[in-house]
């Protein structure tokens, strides 16, 4: 157990606009990186940026454990009327995990961009990262709907154009891009379509007035309106299974970089939003709420996870199946959230965590590989373990990790789940969870097979071991998935409190 | 049909919003998706505003009460609306709606640039903006080993 | 740490040490394989003064990690888990020395990785035995089903990853299906898996609850091979000699059936067993797994294959003995489990050490052989009797025991499989020795001298191809491999390997698995826009027809569901969302305005 509650990051003055300070660092950072006059310093500001938002965060971390809650009032109008910044137990665990990917993206970057990315581009490139940093750290930390839409989009903006930036090793990455923008955007403004509607009905804004508010018109038709276009809106952004047809493409063709910090990030902070609005602004005790969650959400989720799990599967290339992979994942996050208990949520939100570490580990993994080997299918990875064993050994860490093999973090997750479903008497979860599973070792045993068990074809192109500057955060990401595998008390602890500032009980 | 003539302003809303959907789901123009995405989006600032505006309402710049502007601007009140919610002096419409609109257009450009920007290399790189051609130009794409850096 | 922490660490840290080790110094064969037998013995020595400690005061615990609250892996020595230890490390230090020569003798590829998965699943073993929990032992129970599926698979072929695959997906299916819900059921039931003296979960479930848990861990331990979860143990045969030992005798099937003793002695304990429906249920499946495997066995020709179901069928007489409703099962089932391990690998060494000498691998080759192998036949003999329970072998005791406790219970089920499985052992064990040492040579009548001569040289030790063409030749024994190789090599490549799967018209992308093009292909088909979009129209139409006829009234109970509207509103946005793609393709015009000039498509649809 880390105690947070005797935690001070930063000296109080720091401490005191740490809310702030955590979106508004990587703003600043991006203006600088774009001005920067080379690639190092613009890394360098990187870095910098994401190290300082991860230290606010922290900072944050402690205050929200030793008050419940943080309420930072901009510019002193007091809410509802002013904007505020909201962080309890669940923004501080989504806030830490944003954070911490956005540094260890940041320091990979330093040698990633090189190859990926053509030199003149890399200022702008490290700034359009940082915007996105700034996007979903706001997103985040706002108490403000409608501010959540704008920090949505400012992620989604940046990431749109990092996407496309792809195309230097694979063109296909423009109309990946270009989908995933269509999709993107009609999400964003199904969600704002919701957020009028329930202003209409509710003459508020920030969130937790408008719970209050919502509490005693749970009949109303136009709440009802409001609530089927946020959720709409935020599946399409959290790629919930049967909107997630812009993820695979967004996923496998943007630059490595892009797609470490989305595969951790991207979908957790949509889910975050959603999980707000379903448990938390609307009246989770009403009617449709519950109705929404028990014939809708779970549902869903459940299908999407067998579904993608066996689309993984028959995928070829190696990236697109992690994509896929994502979206299944996706569908057991919403499987805890779905089972609507403290326990439930704990482990749905456990395995959110557990799933970014999973997975930016193995984009990192592959990422370093392709910076020598332009390989895309399974086949070309045949003998990489011989070629860059310390690269495929992280990998293989973190595969094992995303099928539930003892020891690691994974295995602990899909545990938690379990467990909760079936002190929830979700048997059908249950059976889910394990088919999903048992896909899951299908798929990551394909690509263990190729990369460890199938010896290179003579003239093939050889890969190279990765360089020590991306190794390094590696490394300290698959030791992670180990580490958490056999003391998981620190993830357990953000999860448990995230779980209770969400559906408001002891577990 | 009152209910439709009172509510004309919704009415057009869902029709701009479907016709931008239509046009962003029926075409397989690139171009022309950036369109009905557009049309799509400005759908919701009609939205916006409609729920914004009150009838007589004036926009939120404060006028000193008791002047002649006023006065003039109290008289231009329906009767009956100040009857039933018993106003007293000037009506200002919601500004609110009007600011959250204005960030949203905004945001509406932004992703407007950076979706034709996007197009524009699409057909630098495909040579093509229809969706089709560049779907069957993709899937020979994954068939061929990625390049060697 | 006081000396029993100590040992516990230390029988854990020399395999893995062991392992890291062996990989370092991977190029030098002779150190390598030094390193291996050092190991051994330290184990050895470290197990049997674990065993001479057990009873002695407190057991010795070592706590070594709590990833979540209520969850530890830990360890503590107990008399069952150190005879375990005990067992295991012996036969590794024998089964090494084996694989020695074995390996040597064959010229195997890969033995580094041979060897490191070898002590990493010893150390696997070791977790496995001294488990003082069902979460640890579960972990444990999965490192080894890991670091055994590389020895599965050593050859590399198409047939020993087909083999591989089984192995997998049967013990890794079977433990996330069933045994990692059962450990988390018993979890939540009895808020711990400590393997607790007398059972565990005894006063805390009813039995609904209890024959559900004993269901889902019984069977859950796939690698007891208990019918229907057996069929990953015939087709694991593959493998080369030293691993089906390490399968069968030191450490994969025990490892499955120490879980279910443990399971039944330590979750469940007699008492409750001797109440629980379920537990009669699985007493009569193991009854018939013991039959069935006996009578599957003696239709066996090849070897190798006939030992492996011999094995399902022994195994199942300590699943038996763990469910049946006294402590006496308990004590005959380790026993069991002790002796048929020292037999089953005398049995499987005996078979290795014929393969590689004379390359015959079906009992209705080896006839005659015995003149020339007298020792190996001899031992295969003792070996065989030992197995089937005949006097003066150690075999006899555990049947007796086993036979005694079936009786006592009155489980008359148990009892007579058992007698008639002895017999059946009898008959399919027995003759392979007998009758290799007391007919006439097999190939005098099928094989021309040259061929004999190989075989009896050793054709594995002085030339691979051969060998691995021994292996290659499905069934058919001598005479097919010598019409083979005298079509020449092209020839017996053709009539023994993989055909490459041909070119097909495919519905899907270039490429694409077959399986997937049946899933997901319709959805591509031209066909099946059409009738989506007609079968659309037509609700569209007779829903619009239904709106001017039907008032508004809730004409269903439907309507009145809570959030009815909310529900309905979602589901119509994600279908228009989701239908909007395809419907792009159906809904567009033909355009012309494309500048046909510069030589693009200028369209015309």
């Amino acid at each position: 157990m880390i105690a947070f509650e005797t935690l001070h990051a930063a000296p109080p003055a720091l401490t005191a606009h740490a809310p702030l300070l955590m979106v508004v660092a990587p703003l600043i950072a991006a203006c600088a990186a774009a001005l920067a006059p080379s690639a190092r310093v613009s890394w360098m500001i990187s870095v910098t940026g994401s190290v300082f938002a991860a230290w606010m965060a922290l900072a944050v971390a402690g205050e929200v454990a030793r008050r419940g809650v943080v309420d930072y009032v901009i510019g002193g109008f007091a809410p509802p009327l002013g904007i505020a910044l909201h962080i309890d137990g669940l923004g501080v665990m989504v806030a830490l995990l944003v954070s911490s990917a956005g540094v260890m993206a940041s320091l990979y970057s330093g040698h990633s961009l090189t190859t990926e990315v053509g030199a003149e581009k890399h200022t702008l490139v490290q700034s359009g990262f940082l915007l996105c940093q700034t996007g979903l750290l706001g997103l985040v930390a706002t108490g403000d709907a409608f501010n959540a839409f704008v920090f949505l989009e400012v992620s989604s903006i940046g990431t749109y154009a990092l996407v496309a930036i792809g195309e230097k090793r694979d063109r296909r990455a423009l109309p990946a891009a270009f989908n995933y923008l269509i999709m993107g955007t009609i999400g964003a403004t199904f969600y704002v379509i919701g957020i009028g509607f329930l202003y209409a009905a509710t003459g508020t804004l920030n969130m937790a007035d408008m719970a209050a508010r919502l509490a005693t018109l749970d009949d109303s038709s136009v709440v009802q309106a409001g609530f089927a276009f946020v959720v709409v809106g935020l599946g399409i952004k959290a790629a919930m299974f049967p909107l997630h047809g812009w993820l695979p493409g967004a996923y496998s063709y943007a630059p490595s970089l892009i797609s470490i910090f989305l595969a951790a990030t991207a979908t957790k902070t949509s889910i975050y939003l959603m999980a707000r609005f379903v448990f938390d602004v609307f009246p989770y005790g009403a009617a449709f709420g519950q109705a929404f969650v028990t014939w809708v959400l779970a549902p869903l989720a459940a299908t999407g996870a067998i579904v993608c799990s066996l689309q993984a599967v028959f995928e070829k290339e190696i990236r697109r199946i992690l994509a896929f992979s994502s979206v299944a994942q996706v569908g057991f996050i919403l499987l805890g959230l779905s089972l609507a208990t403290v326990g439930g949520a704990s482990a749905g939100l456990f395995y959110l965590g557990a799933h970014a570490l999973i997975k930016i580990t193995l984009f990192m993994a592959l990422g370093g590989v392709a910076l020598s080997l332009g390989a895309r299918r399974l086949g070309e990875f045949a003998g990489v373990a011989r070629e860059a064993p310390w690269s495929a050994t992280a990998f293989a860490i973190g595969a094992a990790s995303l099928a539930g093999v003892p020891l690691t973090l994974g295995f602990l997750a899909k545990w938690r789940l379990i467990e909760a479903a079936l002190q929830a008497g979700a048997i059908w979860v249950v059976v889910v969870l394990a088919i999903a599973s048992l896909l899951t070792f299908l798929y990551v045993g394909r690509m263990l097979e190729a990369i460890f068990f199938r010896a290179a074809p003579a003239g093939a192109p050889r890969a190279r071991e990765a360089p020590v500057g991306v190794l390094a955060p590696l490394w300290v990401l698959a030791g992670l998935n180990i580490w958490f595998g056999l003391d998981a008390s620190l993830p357990e602890q953000l999860a448990n409190s995230a779980a209770r500032a969400l559906l408001g009980a002891a577990p | 049909m009152s209910f439709f003539l009172s509510h004309f302003n919704y009415i057009a809303v869902a029709i701009l919003m479907m016709a931008g959907l239509f046009v962003l789901f029926s075409s397989g123009n690139l171009i022309k998706r950036m369109i009905g995405l557009a049309i799509f989006q400005t759908s919701t600032g009609l939205f916006y505003i409609s729920l914004a505006k009150v009838f007589g309402g004036t926009a939120a710049i404060a006028v000193e009460p008791g002047s002649s502007e006023a006065r003039e601007l109290a008289s231009r009140l329906d009767p009956a609306y100040v009857a039933q919610y018993g106003v007293d002096g000037v009506v200002y419409s919601n500004p609110l709606p009007h600011v959250l609109i204005l960030t949203a257009i905004v945001v509406g450009v932004a992703t407007l640039a950076v979706g034709l920007a996007i197009a524009v290399r699409v057909r630098e790189a495909f040579g093509s903006v229809e969706a089709d051609e560049i779907d069957v130009l993709s899937r020979v794409e994954a068939t061929q080993p990625g390049p060697q850096a | 740490m006081n000396t029993g922490e100590l040992l516990i660490f230390l029988a854990l840290a020399v395999p893995l040490f062991a392992a890291a080790a062996i990989y370092a110094v991977g190029r030098m064969p002779d150190v390598r394989e030094t390193l291996t037998i050092i190991a051994c013995i330290a184990l050895s020595v470290i197990t049997i003064s674990m065993f001479m400690r057990v009873g002695a005061g407190d057991p010795p615990t070592l706590t070594v990690a709590r990833p979540l609250a209520g969850l530890e892996i830990a360890f503590r020595l107990e008399p069952l888990g150190a005879l375990f230890a005990l067992m295991a490390s012996l036969l590794w230090g024998v089964n090494s020395l084996f694989s020695v020569g074995y390996m040597r003798g064959k010229r195997e590829a890969n033995q580094t990785r041979f060897y490191m998965c070898f002590a990493l699943a010893m150390f696997a073993v070791m977790g496995i035995a001294m488990a003082a929990n069902l979460f640890t032992l579960f972990i444990f129970y999965e490192v080894l089903t890991f670091s055994t599926y590389p020895l599965v698979t050593h050859t590399g072929d198409a047939r020993a990853r087909a083999a591989g695959r089984v192995y997998l997906a049967t013990l890794v299916g079977a433990s996330l299906v069933l045994f990692l819900p059962g450990i988390i059921g018993v979890q939540i039931v009895a808020g711990s898996t400590a393997f607790t003296q007398g059972g565990l979960l005894p006063g805390r479930v009813d039995a609904t609850t209890g024959d559900i848990l004993l269901l889902l861990l019984v069977f859950g331990a796939a690698k007891a091979a208990l019918m229907p979860l057996h069929g990953w143990l015939p087709s694991a045969m593959v493998a080369p000699a030293p691993v089906s030992a390490l399968l069968h005798a030191v450490a994969v099937v025990k490892a499955g059936v120490f879980a279910i003793l443990k399971v039944s002695a330590y979750i469940f304990g007699p008492d409750l067993i001797s109440t629980l429906p379920a537990a009669t249920w699985l007493l009569w499946i193991a009854a018939g797994t013991i039959v069935i495997a006996s009578v599957i066995a003696m239709t066996k020709d090849d070897l190798k294959s006939r030992l492996a179901w011999s094995t399902v069928g022994q195994l199942a007489y300590v699943t038996s003995a763990a469910l049946l409703p006294a402590a006496a099962g308990l004590v005959a089932g380790g026993l069991h489990m002790l002796v048929h391990a020292f037999a089953k690998i005398t049995l499987f060494m005996c078979a290795g050490a014929i393969y590689v000498a004379t390359g015959a691998s079906k009992v209705s080759e080896m006839r005659g052989l015995g003149r020339s192998m007298p020792i190996v036949f001899s031992c295969f003999l003792i070996g065989a009797l030992c197995v089937i329970g005949l006097p003066p072998f150690a075999g006899m005791w555990s049947k007796f025991l086993l036979i005694k406790a079936a009786f006592g219970t009155r489980e008359w089920f148990t009892a007579a499989a058992m007698v008639i499985s002895s017999l059946l052992g009898l008959l399919y064990l027995a003759p392979v020795a007998l009758r290799a040492c007391w007919s006439r040579l097999a190939m005098d009548r099928h094989a021309p001298s040259s061929v004999r001569r190989r075989a009896r040289t050793g054709c594995c030790g002085a030339d691979d191809h051969s060998c691995s063409m021994c292996r290659a030749v499905p069934a058919g024994g001598w005479r097919r491999q010598l019409s083979c190789a005298n079509r020449g090599e092209g020839a017996m490549s053709e009539g023994t390997q993989d055909v490459a799967p041909k070119e097909k018209p495919q519905l899907g992308e270039p490429g694409e698995h077959p399986l997937s093009v049946l899933l997901f292909s319709w959805m591509r088909g031209k066909l099946f826009f059409r009738l989506l979009m007609a079968g659309l129209s037509a609700l569209g139409a007779v829903l619009i027809a239904l709106e001017v006829v039907l008032s508004h009234r809730p004409v269903t109970s439907l309507v009145n569901m809570p959030g009815f509207f909310g529900i309905f509103g979602f589901l119509a946005f994600g279908i228009a969302v989701l239908s909007g793609w395809p419907f792009g393709k159906l809904m567009r015009r033909p355009e012309d305005y494309y500048d046909t000039r510069s030589g693009e498509a200028g369209r015309d649809r």
